[in-house]
């Protein structure tokens, strides 16, 4: 089994147009939420905005860095959150660490490697502008579950 | 079809691209706010369609790089 999501296009600073792999995700905490997040395989963590995180209530503590290329480095706290992703009858509820960037604000939500990934087996299909994820079948933890869709 | 997908499937009619940078809130299908901070957007839906389901999230832009723990 597997499901598909379709890359949407961005506009970037010069005006060009190109497709980035962005995916629903409900963040189960204090109430659902649901977000739009960016699927980003060269990222390690999953990199939870602190809007977000202090609206859900998420605990986060420690002292990390992160940065990007080229960029100073930011400092972050360690947090986990629980989320249920899929599409149709695959829907999967499980646990991601997530850093939690304190000094800077309107960040995207990156949703990174670590805790993730090695949930599905993920392609990233450029010719056809999607992601497919097939459920990794020698994965402990992450289980089916049914989405609450409370309207 | 649970609101998450329909909302985030909407988005390929809709042309997102020109709210790039942006924070932005889907509900039934259709982006009801957009604007430069999550607080601002959170807060129109919050108040203006409480208890519904809103797919919200910040659009990459220009500035988005690979992020890596040091």
């Amino acid at each position: 089994m597997s499901f598909n999501f379709k890359y949407k296009p961005v506009v970037l600073k010069r005006g060009s147009k190109i497709y980035r792999p962005l995916i629903p995700i409900t963040i189960n905490g204090k109430e659902a939420f649901d977000a739009l997040a960016v699927l980003d395989s060269g990222s390690d963590i999953t990199i939870l905005p602190k809007e977000i995180a202090e609206e859900l209530g998420v605990d986060f503590k420690g002292d990390n860095e992160i940065s990007g290329i080229g960029g100073s480095p930011l400092k972050a706290k360690e947090g986990k959150i629980n989320i249920t992703f899929g599409k149709g009858i695959e829907i999967y509820r499980f646990d991601i660490p997530v850093l939690v960037p304190t000094e800077k604000e309107n960040l995207s939500l990156i949703i990174g490697r670590l805790g993730f990934f090695n949930q599905f087996r993920i392609t990233f299909d450029e010719s056809q502008k999607r992601i497919e994820f097939k459920k990794s079948p020698d994965i402990i933890g992450g289980y089916l579950a049914v989405r609450e869709d409370s309207e | 079809m649970p609101s998450i997908i329909s909302n985030f499937e909407s988005l390929e009619e809709e042309d997102i691209s020109r709210y790039s940078g942006e924070w932005i809130a889907v509900i039934d299908s259709k982006v009801v706010a957009h604007g430069k901070s999550f607080k601002e957007v959170y807060s129109f839906v919050k108040q203006n369609y409480p208890g519904k389901r809103a797919l919200i999230g910040k659009l990459p832009d220009a500035n988005l790089t690979v992020l890596n723990i040091h």
